[in-house]
């Protein structure tokens, strides 16, 4: 079967064959109706189709249940979906329990059944496999009962079940451990989820009441474009598949297809060709719209297409009986669908036609119940500046219709052609796509929800010139009767002119060099290849190496954009941006070099070992420092995060690298830094022609690498603050007129720092013994009893919800992760950066929004409030309320530098009751995670030289991390604990920690001891309840997350630890359970 | 006909997780089944190997189908599967058994039907349900895909349910 658009089974012989097979079931008694396994969405839609139709011949109904099969790791169907679009697809079976089943063990299905427990507005089932497949065992299956159990447990107490069994190997001592352990736990509760439109091809799409305008492909119809209507006349399939896919890679987020052509079979072209693009995931992963006058030819294409799609359209032109019998198929296919404003009477042109027409559809299909949601009305564009008078309201009437509908029929959306508008000004492109515009423009802040339009051919409204702009507007907006004719004028003067985006392109002029440099300062990615291909031809007719491209324009386009950034002019977004520019240009040009490299043997510029050393899982800034790196010719070896130092060396020697860089952020990672260093002069990197080693990461600093890291090693040890500085740092020590010089200046420096440091007396410490004394003290308000929880013991929160956190996001230190310093929002309006800062954030919320959509990123909690009492600096956390058994153990630190007169040497313990007090006290502990699933799409971009998204998208999952460590310790402030059960604060006041209570973190100033969060994890267990792990150097893995303790004192407060004395390193490592050699190296950045 | 179920159990999903059965092929391997078997004195001269249509078993085997889902019954199944996963004409026309489909997708039914009727009786408060597999044979779910998608192992294809 060489064309894939053949199937050998029809969609009319499937529906016949499962309404006799369901018929019969339904003879014989059963009580549900299960359509499972379904690896073919198609099919399953047979399956529906023919089951709605028993239903309705029979005069009565079952409950259906939908079972799918994700079949393999990729999270899809057989035939390619995600478990939402697969859920999107359908819904309008409206089944009593939508789930998963067969082809992978528990194990691995989780997360689709999380992914479902949250998208399905209906019960949720799940009958996994017992396990992957064993070829060995005596049922091809080996988990035990035990084991399934074990696993159904956890996704019943994460509450993603309503109901649960077993597929392939599962057997009755399976059914029954699993009936055991669900017994005592709550089912899932169904979610209350906002009315949207959910659409799908591969992908899910929705459309709510906040959506943007939505752009429907209008190129796929052999009507409107006699360019298409050639290709499918002529039989040129894959000419007019690649329109499709360019329209998609353009940004159409559904297509339009239309075969409504007298010398077609439309009928038979439209089947192929959607059964073609179903076999092209770049193009069905977005809906389709079936678009057609013909009833036969909609009802063939929905029965092509797996997805759930729209139809265009329905009307009651042909009358009431007609128009409810395509929306009941409508409903029996899974389609939203267009309604024209269309009557008996012809299409509406009026405002009052439009509404009228309406309204009464709505009423109609309110009565069949149709979805309100899955209703989008046409209200019928109509060209305008025609020079007939009754034509000049056209545009307003249609957006008038348009605000009406969207007020005052629930739920309902909105749609139109609108390159009709334009009609009257055909040849003259310019004052079309400015009318398309303005008019879009006006509908869309009526209310528009989408357009049938050239997505390539739309200007922004801001961008228009302000006369052709005044002018379109009045004609549109019908301002002044005679608007049409003095458009008609001024468009003689705009006519031939160049449009917008072609005077953008007048430094395609330009000669190639500052083409490439242009491309590289603005971030222009378009023409790069070809550009560079050109270069590297002219240059190899000079006899010059494909490097030279490289070390010629490219690398004067970058210096151009180093000097910017320099200067203050560029900013890290840009920059990111012009690297993968240059990235592109590069990966361009290695196929030759490497060529080159054959034949000459030749040598680059110099390598670089980057890594995040082990226990560390941070990487932003290195890999920000990397990429700045490349681009200025330096070959990186980016080792990747948790490197141990063994990999890091051999990595060195075995690439002979000039340089070594090590990133980290965690206070343990200094340690580790300086570990390294302290192996590289023992494996013989320093002394003569030593490799030097870069040191940067937050929490690294000048003096902490000249005192601490430095003396470790006999070679070149430099701080490295950012990417700016990377590059002259790198260059001045692999140059070798520089790197002498460089290397004794650095020296300099840092014996000065380290002179200084000696020669500070430094805070003067009190003993131990004295601190404790001047304690903080709980109980100073006798008046104090602390609050007993509302509702102690662990809680689990899955899949919290995006659009609730979006609204907890504290902005600031997202401006900190792309170096751009200054207040949020105060940064948007900043004279220097402001710009950058908008530009940046504006993109940051355009992933945010499809992050949020399409669930990207998935945001779990787990916390525990529990019973405590302090002792010596440590809080004993007990088992329950009898107080008797202790199950961990935090061990704080404790001020120890003198203090002024009246302050406490404050440490967190000092928050909870003594335990010799006798008095009740309680903590809380809690770890949220937002970084589960991220690793494939960042490698994605990452993959793509695309850093600017890899960073962005990591940049987002950390504050959706905070985000939920903000609205997770509220809630248990006003719920869980109540011990602030009025509290009512906006997002501004929970920044500026206007509540009563903490949150301490380990490895911050008030609690430096990274270690304290193995405690918290044996206590809470957040590996297994959400999947966060935590490395052995205590790094949360993913990195995007949050753990820490709840304080609920009303004077609870953060302060610095800052440094401790010799006596308190030896009482806490007896209290924690450590050596002193131990001590020494969890605490050292405090010492 | 019996009544219109559905409300007790919308009920019941909001009380309480209820329980599926689990795997049926694996069960019927247990019994080490002939040819013989599954064809029965009904269909002792069919012109077609039958081993492996375990959808037949309703018609020939009842006992062995009953005692599976009566095991899955013991075991806390709510709701128990018919033996029919296979029953579309589709199916049944790879074993010449086209013309079969509609009585085998019946049997299959009663035969749940009257277990599940008995144990609702003796345990009133676990209301057994039934409920049928309408899935079609995976070759026409891929022939239907209409494209190629990465090859799974054979044992991973074929659901034995």
């Amino acid at each position: 079967m060489n064309d894939p658009g053949y199937r050998n089974i029809s969609f009319d012989a499937l529906v016949d064959d499962y309404y006799d097979s369901a018929k019969a079931l339904m003879e014989g008694g059963a009580d549900l109706l299960l359509i499972e396994t379904v690896f073919d969405t198609a099919n399953a839609k047979a399956a529906i189709f023919a089951v709605l139709k028993l239903f309705d011949d029979l005069g009565r109904k079952l409950p259906i249940m939908i079972s799918g099969t994700i079949t393999d790791a990729s999270g899809r169907t057989l035939s390619g979906q995600t478990a939402t679009a697969f859920w999107n697809s359908l819904k309008h079976a409206k089944p009593i329990s939508f789930g998963l089943n067969c082809a992978l063990g528990a194990k691995e299905l989780r997360q689709y059944v999380a992914e479902l427990s949250g998208v399905c507005d209906t019960f949720v089932s799940a009958h996994p496999n017992a396990g992957l497949p064993n070829p060995l065992a005596p049922t091809g299956y080996d988990e035990t009962p035990e084991q399934l159990a074990s696993d159904i447990k956890d996704w019943a107490e994460s509450g993603f079940l309503n109901i649960v069994g077993g597929c392939c190997g599962t057997r009755p001592a399976h059914i029954k451990a699993v009936a055991d352990v669900v017994a005592s736990i709550r089912p899932r509760a169904i979610p209350e989820l906002e009315v949207k439109q959910q659409l799908a091809g591969l992908e899910p799409f929705a459309i709510g009441k906040d959506s943007l305008f939505v752009n429907v492909g209008e190129r796929n119809n052999v009507t409107g474009s006699k360019l298409f209507a050639k290709m499918i006349i002529e039989g040129r399939f894959d000419d007019a598949l690649a329109v499709a896919r360019q329209q998609v890679e353009n940004g159409a987020q559904v297509i339009d297809i239309n075969m409504d052509e007298a010398m077609l079979d439309s009928k038979a072209a439209m089947e192929r060709f959607l059964k073609l693009i179903a076999a092209e995931p770049d193009i069905s992963k977005v809906p389709i719209m079936i678009d057609s006058s013909k009833w036969e030819i909609i009802e063939a294409g929905l029965k092509c297409i797996q997805g759930k799609g729209i139809v265009n359209s329905i009307s009651m032109k042909e009358g009431e009986a007609a128009f409810l019998h395509h929306a009941r198929l409508c409903m029996k296919y899974g389609a939203a669908a267009v309604v024209m404003a269309f009557d008996e009477q012809g299409q509406a042109d009026t405002y009052a036609r439009k509404t009228e027409i309406c309204k009464r559809a709505y009423d109609l299909l309110m009565t069949i119940g149709f979805p309100p949601e899955d209703i989008i009305f046409d209200a019928n564009i109509f060209a305008i500046a025609t020079g007939i008078e009754e034509h000049n309201n056209y545009a307003v009437d249609f957006i008038e219709a348009v605000r009406w509908i969207t007020q005052n029929l629930p739920h309902a959306k909105t749609s139109g052609g609108v390159s009709n508008v334009s009609f009257s000004f055909r040849g003259n492109d310019p004052v079309r796509e400015a009318i398309h515009t303005v008019f879009l423009y006006h509908a869309i802040q009526a209310g528009l929800t989408m357009g049938i339009v050239n997505a390539g051919q739309l200007g922004v409204y801001d961008d228009l010139a302000p006369e052709l702009r005044e002018k379109v507007e009045d004609v549109v907006l019908n301002r002044h009767p005679d608007a049409g004719e003095r458009l008609v004028e001024f468009a003689q003067t705009v006519k031939g002119q160049a449009k917008e985006n072609v005077q953008d392109l007048a430094w395609r002029e330009w000669p190639v060099e500052e083409r490439l440099s242009h491309a590289l300062v603005k971030g222009i990615t378009q023409f790069v290849v070809e550009d560079t291909e050109e270069v590297r031809a002219k240059l190899f007719s000079e006899g010059k190496p494909p490097l030279a491209v490289i070390e010629g324009p490219l690398m004067a386009g970058m210096a151009v954009v180093g000097d910017l950034f320099g200067a203050g002019k560029m900013f890290l977004p840009q920059v990111v941006k012009s690297a993968r520019v240059m990235k592109s240009a590069v990966a361009h040009l290695i196929p030759y070099i490497e060529e080159e490299k054959k034949r000459t043997g030749a040598a680059a510029k110099g390598k670089i070992i980057m890594a995040t050393v082990k226990g560390d899982v941070h990487d932003i800034g290195k890999n920000i420092v990397g990429v700045v790196l490349s681009c200025n010719g330096y070959e990186v070896v980016d080792l990747g995060v948790m490197v141990p130092c063994d990999k890091i060396l051999a990595a060195a020697k075995e690439h002979g690298a000039q340089a070594i860089g090590l990133s980290g952020l965690i206070t343990p990672s200094l340690e580790e830094m300086a570990h390294v260093a302290s192996e590289m002069k023992r494996l013989g990197f320093g002394g003569e022609n030593a490799v030097p080693l870069l040191i940067g990461g937050a929490t690294t600093s000048r003096a902490h690498t000249a005192i601490k890291i430095a003396p470790h090693y006999d070679g070149p040890v430099v701080y490295t603050p950012d990417a700016s500085r990377a590059v002259g740092v790198v260059t001045s020590l692999l140059s070798l007129e520089q790197r002498e010089g460089y290397v004794a200046e650095v020296a300099a420096d840092y014996e000065k720092l380290r002179t200084q440091h000696a020669a500070k007396t430094g805070v003067k410490l009190v003993t131990l013994d004295a601190a404790r004394a001047n304690r903080f003290k709980w109980n100073a308000d006798a008046a104090y009893v602390p609050a007993k929880p509302a509702r102690p013991g662990i809680q689990r929160l899955r899949n919290i919800d995006l659009e609730t956190l979006v609204q907890y996001i504290d902005w600031g230190p997202f401006f900190q992760t792309w170096d751009l310093a200054g207040a949020y929002p105060a940064i948007l309006e900043d004279d220097v950066v402001g710009e950058t800062a908008r530009n940046v954030f504006k993109d940051a919320q355009a992933m945010l929004k499809q992050a949020v959509e399409q669930r990207w990123i998935e945001v779990h909690g787990v916390f525990g409030l529990y019973p405590a009492a302090a002792h010596n600096d440590s809080v004993l956390i007990y088992k329950d309320e009898s107080r008797t058994e202790v199950v961990a153990q935090w061990h704080g630190l404790r001020q120890q530098h003198e203090r002024p007169a009246g302050k406490p040497n404050y440490c967190l313990s000092d928050f909870i009751a003594d335990q010799e007090s006798g008095v009740p006290d309680w903590i809380g502990a809690f770890a949220v995670s937002a970084g589960r699933g991220l690793e494939p799409r960042i490698q994605a971009y990452e993959a793509q030289h695309d850093d600017y998204h890899a960073i962005m998208l990591k940049a987002l999952a950390d504050r959706f991390a905070e985000a939920a460590a903000e609205w997770l310790h509220q809630r248990v402030r006003r719920e869980y604990w109540a011990y602030a059960a009025d509290e009512a604060l906006d997002n501004a006041a929970l920044i500026a920690e206007k509540y009563t209570g903490i949150r301490p973190a380990p490895g911050y100033p008030a609690c430096p001891d990274h270690t304290a969060k193995g405690e918290l994890f044996k206590l809470i267990n957040p590996q297994d309840a959400i999947g966060l792990e935590l490395t052995e150097t205590f790094a949360m893995y993913p990195a995007a997350a949050v753990s820490g303790f709840y304080l609920a004192h009303p004077e609870a407060q953060y302060f610095a630890v800052s440094k401790i004395g010799e006596d308190q390193m030896q009482d806490w490592a007896q209290r924690a359970g450590f050596s002193e050699a131990e001590a020494k190296r969890w605490l050292a950045p405090i010492l | 006909m019996q009544a219109d179920r559905s409300t007790d159990i919308t009920a019941l999903l909001h009380e309480r997780i209820l329980i599926l059965d689990g795997g049926m092929g694996t069960e019927i391997q247990q019994y080490k089944l002939t040819e013989a078997d599954y064809r029965g004195a009904r269909f002792a001269a069919h012109n077609k190997d039958l081993k492996g249509n375990n959808d037949l078993l309703v018609l020939t085997r009842p006992d062995v189908v009953g005692a599976i889902h009566r095991q899955y019954l013991e075991a806390g199944a709510d709701i128990i599967e018919t033996c029919t996963f296979n029953g579309t004409r589709v199916s049944q026309a790879e074993y010449g058994l086209q013309d079969y489909a509609y009585e085998i997708n019946v049997a299959g039914a009663r035969l749940v039907r009257e277990l599940c009727d008995e144990f609702t009786a003796k345990t009133p408060s676990q209301a057994a349900l039934l409920r049928r597999r309408a899935r079609a044979d995976l070759a026409h779910a891929v022939d239907l895909a209409g494209r190629e998608r990465p090859r799974l192992p054979q044992h991973q294809l074929r659901c034995a349910g």
